[in-house]
């Protein structure tokens, strides 16, 4: 008998639960400035805590990663690099 | 804040109309080639062209709240990039009723309790079936439950009416509460897996 998948995503959820956490929110705040290398030194393990317990937020910064590239910005009115 | 920034805040800002419209406009220019970067391979042109544009207000509404923790158009983009995300989770979930889902959790904890053969694990699921059916509030379990059958949190929230932040606060103090009713037992989450005695 295979064992119940809810079983093992609640076992994955507990192993890595914490007293505190940065709930989706507080995390989508600073992700900007955590994809640029940017964010608070103090925050910086409860963000990357926070990516290991949600797949989502995990997902989003994948996708704005992407979506972000290696364009360039220099204001509204320079040339624009795509 | 570098230069940049600030001459984005400042044209978005501008007195001029002419000014503002422009800047408006490249910065809706930018969001649309930011979103098909991440998302041409999940939604089409007709769709992106609507995100880019809804996110465009968005971010014109809230250009007051950027702080300068990052570039100006990364901040942006992580608005429009969100917006998207929802969406397309909406679509990818709309046909899914939460009760079946639901229903269908609680079924394989309930089963997992009553796996014959394993008996540490069969005990773990026990105490968090028990747990989760008795101990937690209607809203964490609730929340819990549609999590474990495999429903997006942005997806959950939306249905529920709160926001993503205050569902994952419930299912924080939900996860918290059943790893301590497990721990006063002698047991642990890793009981729980599959291959555990």
């Amino acid at each position: 008998m295979t064992t119940p998948k809810a079983t093992n995503v609640l076992a994955q959820l507990l192993a890595g639960t914490r007293i505190e956490e940065l709930d989706c929110d507080t995390f989508s705040q600073f992700l900007p400035a955590w994809i640029e290398g940017r964010s608070p030194a103090d925050l910086r393990e409860a963000l990357q805590q926070h990516l290991e317990m949600c797949p989502e937020c995990e997902e989003e910064r994948i996708l704005l990663l992407e979506a972000v590239g290696n364009v360039s910005d220099d204001g509204p009115d320079a040339a624009p690099d795509s | 804040m570098s230069a940049a920034d600030q001459r984005w805040l400042a044209a978005l800002s501008s007195a001029s109309a002419t000014e503002r419209d422009a800047a408006a406009r490249e910065l809706g220019r930018r969001l649309r080639a930011a979103l098909g970067r991440s998302f041409s391979r999940t939604l089409g042109d007709a769709d992106l062209d609507d995100l880019s544009q809804d996110a465009l207000v968005r971010v014109l509404e809230r250009v007051h709240e950027f702080r300068g923790d990052s570039r100006f158009t990364t901040w942006a983009t992580a608005i429009a990039v969100r917006m998207a995300l929802g969406e397309l989770r909406r679509r990818r979930y709309a046909d899914r009723r939460s009760e079946q889902l639901v229903h269908a959790a609680e079924q394989q904890l309930d089963l997992a309790a009553k796996a014959p053969g394993h008996i540490q694990r069969a005990e773990a699921a026990g105490v968090v079936h028990e747990m989760i059916t008795t101990a937690l509030t209607t809203t964490q379990r609730e929340a819990l439950l549609a999590e474990l059958s495999g429903l997006p949190l942005m997806e959950i929230a939306r249905r529920s009416g709160r926001s993503r932040g205050a569902l994952y606060k419930v299912l924080h103090d939900a996860r918290k509460r059943l790893r301590a009713a497990l721990e006063a037992k002698g047991l642990s989450a890793a009981d729980l897996l599959e291959g555990s005695a």
